[in-house]
Parts: structure tokens; C-alpha cells; sequence
């Protein structure tokens, strides 16, 4: 758990992935939220990821950070996340169609999640969240140009990054140079902090 | 070192560092360990017992926990708990788990110390090279642990003068085999350094050469045969002088010392016929001071990874 010991957090604004930077590893600038701060020392102290590598997702400022096992910082990025606000996912909403998930259903919940690495229904590579709440993160999706998904990933603000079903939409780069290799052959740890929950709620409360 | 007072931590490490004995007279309390380094000073995580790191092992003499009779047992919560100690015996390992009261997941590690041996022949430097371990007719020797020098491996006598238990400070070695999960190196509080000690045998010394002592002849006894003394008559024995006693001689031997020459690189105070011994220069120990281990980490399983069938996402 010495990893602590280096917990400066590394986050990076907006403006930088403006700049064409889609991810960075080592930016010594720029400040985490002081939600991405706590959890990540939550986890060290506790060393509730077991070992494993991590994401901590950050949905108010729509980015996600990546770790290895020991908690060093592999790269951060911008994400595209559910469209509805809340961070509770609707039941059963794994198994509906898309065209049935109306705008307030479509949420990212916050909690802790065991991930793996999977394919979609197309045989497409992703990172599966929660497979019964079909949630998963994978490369941004360009297929619906009207969606303009690529240029929500590269605007300063946060706020124009909800449009997806549910799932975290991230740069292709960051998909298959940082999540993919941190994840092949393992599980790993998914920290979705919460927007409208405080995180003892989500994290901190004592199981049962 | 004594505990005398209770101590208490939580979210905090505790280690008790000492170049001999530990004893422990009041409460230890330690609630959750620390890897914050505000909160944790570079200590390993949890607490940390560590009883003869100056090198005197092996033997209980060299250091090793005492609880007194009338203190609580330690309480760890959450986290772990690594005592190093020298045991009676090798073959017998000390339990101290009777002394502790670990919760939620509080883990006990006890290790023997081992003392790798370094003694050699005088030659007038102070390095030396690590072999083996030292023992002693009570500790016995460990079974299953071998030392193992690494590529950097190097170890220095305090002093080079020729004596027995020289104190010796090294580095670069560990320690392998089967068992060797229930041994470790003595340690010096807060350096990366170990502490042992080895002989230093004088050089140059010839042994006398050892004459066996010869047996005289065997010879067979003689009865001489019965002789009847003749009848004398009696005699008034003349005065007598006394004994001439001879004045004391010293018992000096007869053949002459060797010359003493001495060698060009070593400064020799000759005296008479002999060498004066230089002063003993003892390097001075450093003060026991609280030891940095390398934290254990748990060791994680991770969960097999599932295979899911593919499925629509949230996009």
C-alpha cells in the first residue's frame, strides 16, 4: 500500500485534451476532484482493489483515471457517459432494447464493480462493468454522426459528455492502450463515483 | 527496550526496534495500519517486533521478545503483525500467539534470526565473506535456509584486529530455501544494512610443533632374590654438614629467542622481545533505532475472469 506515498493526484483538464492530448500518464499539472482524491486514498488504505487494477470514473467531471495493481497512475481520459442523471440503474434495464431505454433511464450508476474484458453483440471489444445492466465501457462510437460523440470528447466543458445509453464511451487510444492492456487476462475494479449520492453512501458504508 | 505505558494507534504503525530484547509490561493497541506517509513515518504497515538486531545471536542472549506475566495481550486489528526474535532453539520455535488478540484479518508472522558467519584469518583489511550460520550447542543448527550472496554482496568487520566476535555489518545477502519463510537476517533499525559477528584467527601464528612424549621402555620387573642381611653392629653415625642449597636460577631456556621482524605494511611497537598489542579500536554500534521492513503485501488472488456471452450494451 506504499503506493499512497505517491498520491499526488494527476488528473488534466479539458483544455488539454482540446489540445489533441487524449490521454496522459504523467502530467504533473492539473487537479483530480477531491471525489476522485478521496476514493483513491480509500482504496490504498484499504486496498479494496484487492490487488487488481482500477478505473476511477469521475461523472461530474466526466473523466476516468486508470491504476495498475500497486496504484500507480497508468493515464487519464475524457468519457462520455449516460445521458440521464442519477446513479442508480433502472430495473432491468439490461435487458431492454435500446429504442426502450427512455432519456432518464439512460444512467450510469456509481457503486463498485468487478470488470472484465468482453465483446458486445457485434463482436466488438469491450470492458464489461456489469454484464446484467449491459453497462460497459469501450472506444467512443462514431456510428451516429448527429450524436457528435468525438467532438464531446474534446470540448473543455463536462457537461456536453452525457449522451450515451449508460455505457463510458473513452478514446479509442486510451480503450486499447491503457484499459485494454491493464485488463486482459484479470479482473479488475471500476469505481464510478456517484453525482447525486455522497460516496460514504456508495463506498463507505459498512456491508449488510 | 521497555513498554512501560500503553500505546495506542489507529490508522497508524508501530515498531519496536531493539538490538536486544523487547519487553513488553503494558497494553499495545494498534487499529488499522497506515501506508499515508503522515501517518505512517515510512514504517511497515501494522506492527513490528524486532528483538537482537545488533548482531549478538543466536540465543535467547542475542535478544528476543519477553511479555511480562501481567500484560495484556497485544491487540491488532486490521492489520499485520511481523515479530523477529532469537529462539532457544532452532529446532524449537517460540509461539507468541498467546500474546495477541488479532481481528478482522490481523495477520502473525514470527521469525528466527540468523547470524551468517564471517569469521577469518587476520590479513589486515576489515572485508570478510559471509558463510554459513553461526550456532551454538543450545540454538542448533537451521534446517531448510541457506544464505545466498547477491551480485552486490559485501560485509565488513568493525575491526580489523585479530579477536573473537568481531561485530560485522553487511549487505546484499538473503536467505533461500524450504524454510526459509521462517527465518530472517538481523537487521539494523532504519538502515539496509545487517549486524553479525565472526573470529578473526591470528595469521602467521605457527603452531609449536608438539614432541609426543616417549614412552620409556617396558621393562619387565626383577624379583631379586631373598638376602639375608648380615648382622652389623651398631655405628655412631659422624656429624653431619649441612646441605649446600644452591641460589635460585631463572629458568631461561638455553636457546635463544627468534628474532621478531617486523613486516614493512604492519606498525609493530617492539618491546624487549616481544609486540605490544595495539589498542582494541572498537568501530562504535550505532544506536538501535526503529527499523524500515519493506511492506507485506497480501497476497490477492484474483478472481477467475468470467466469459460472457456477447451481448447488446448501453452504447
Amino acid at each position: 500500500m506504499l503506493y499512497l506515498a505517491a498520491a499526488v493526484l494527476i488528473a488534466f483538464p479539458h483544455s488539454s485534451l482540446a489540445a489533441g492530448r487524449p490521454y496522459s500518464s504523467d502530467e504533473p499539472a492539473a487537479v483530480a476532484s477531491s471525489a476522485v482524491d478521496e476514493i483513491r486514498r480509500w482504496i490504498g488504505e484499504t486496498a479494496d482493489n484487492q490487488g487488481l487494477p482500477f478505473l476511477i470514473v469521475d461523472k461530474v467531471h466526466a473523466q476516468v483515471l486508470a491504476f495498475d495493481p500497486e496504484g500507480h497512475m497508468l493515464g487519464a481520459a475524457p468519457v462520455l457517459l449516460g445521458l440521464g442523471h442519477g446513479d442508480v440503474s433502472p430495473p432491468g434495464v439490461g435487458d431492454r432494447p435500446l429504442a426502450a431505454i427512455g432519456p432518464e433511464d439512460r444512467i450510469t450508476p456509481a457503486g463498485r464493480f468487478v470488470a472484465s474484458m468482453g465483446e458486445n453483440l457485434g463482436g466488438k471489444e469491450i470492458l464489461w462493468i456489469d454484464y446484467d445492466a449491459a453497462l460497459s465501457l469501450h472506444p467512443v462510437i462514431t456510428t451516429r454522426p448527429v450524436d457528435r460523440r468525438l467532438q464531446r470528447l474534446a470540448t473543455v466543458t463536462p457537461q456536453d459528455n452525457r449522451i450515451s445509453y449508460g455505457c463510458v464511451n473513452v478514446p479509442r487510444s486510451f480503450f486499447y492502450e491503457v484499459v485494454e492492456p491493464a485488463f486482459t487476462g484479470t479482473v479488475g475494479i471500476v469505481y464510478i463515483l456517484p453525482e447525486s449520492r455522497s460516496l460514504a453512501d456508495v463506498f463507505f458504508s459498512a456491508p449488510g | 527496550m521497555n513498554v512501560y505505558h500503553a500505546i495506542t494507534t489507529t490508522d497508524g504503525n508501530i515498531a519496536l526496534c531493539a538490538g536486544h530484547d523487547v519487553h513488553i509490561d503494558a497494553a499495545v493497541t494498534l487499529t488499522r495500519g497506515s501506508t499515508i506517509p503522515a501517518q505512517s513515518l515510512g514504517l511497515p504497515v501494522g506492527l513490528t517486533l524486532i528483538a537482537g538486531a545488533d548482531g549478538m545471536g543466536p540465543g535467547v542472549g542475542g535478544g528476543t521478545i519477553i511479555f511480562s506475566p501481567l500484560a495484556p495481550p497485544v491487540t491488532v486489528t486490521v492489520a499485520p503483525v511481523a515479530i523477529f526474535y532469537n529462539p532457544v532453539s532452532y529446532a524449537a520455535p517460540s509461539d507468541f500467539r498467546t500474546r495477541f488478540v488479532l481481528t478482522e484479518g490481523a495477520a502473525l508472522s514470527q521469525r528466527m534470526l540468523l547470524f551468517p558467519d564471517g569469521g577469518r584469518a587476520f590479513n589486515g583489511a576489515t572485508a570478510t565473506t559471509l558463510n554459513g550460520f553461526r550456532t551454538t550447542a543450545v540454538s542448533g543448527a537451521p534446517t531448510g535456509v541457506t544464505l545466498v550472496a547477491g551480485p552486490a554482496a559485501s560485509a565488513t568487520f568493525d575491526s580489523a584486529a585479530a579477536g573473537a566476535d568481531v561485530g560485522i555489518t553487511y549487505s546484499g545477502y538473503t536467505l533461500a530455501g524450504a524454510n526459509a519463510d521462517q527465518y530472517a537476517l538481523a537487521g539494523s533499525c532504519c538502515v539496509g544494512t545487517f549486524r553479525t559477528r565472526g573470529t578473526i584467527s591470528p595469521a602467521g601464528v605457527t603452531p609449536p610443533v608438539v614432541v609426543p612424549p616417549v614412552a620409556p621402555p617396558v621393562v619387565p620387573p626383577v624379583t631379586p632374590p631373598p638376602v639375608t642381611p648380615p648382622v652389623v653392629p651398631p655405628v655412631t653415625p659422624p656429624p653431619v654438614a649441612p646441605p649446600l642449597i644452591p641460589p635460585f636460577v631463572s629458568p631461561l631456556p638455553s636457546v635463544p629467542y627468534p628474532v621478531v621482524t617486523p613486516m614493512p605494511d604492519l606498525a609493530l611497537d617492539l618491546v624487549d622481545r616481544g609486540v605490544r598489542m595495539p589498542p582494541y579500536e572498537a568501530a562504535p554500534i550505532p544506536a538501535p533505532v526503529e527499523e524500515v521492513l519493506a511492506p507485506a503485501r497480501p497476497a490477492w488472488v484474483a478472481p477467475p475472469v468470467p466469459v460472457y456471452v456477447r451481448k447488446q450494451d448501453r452504447n
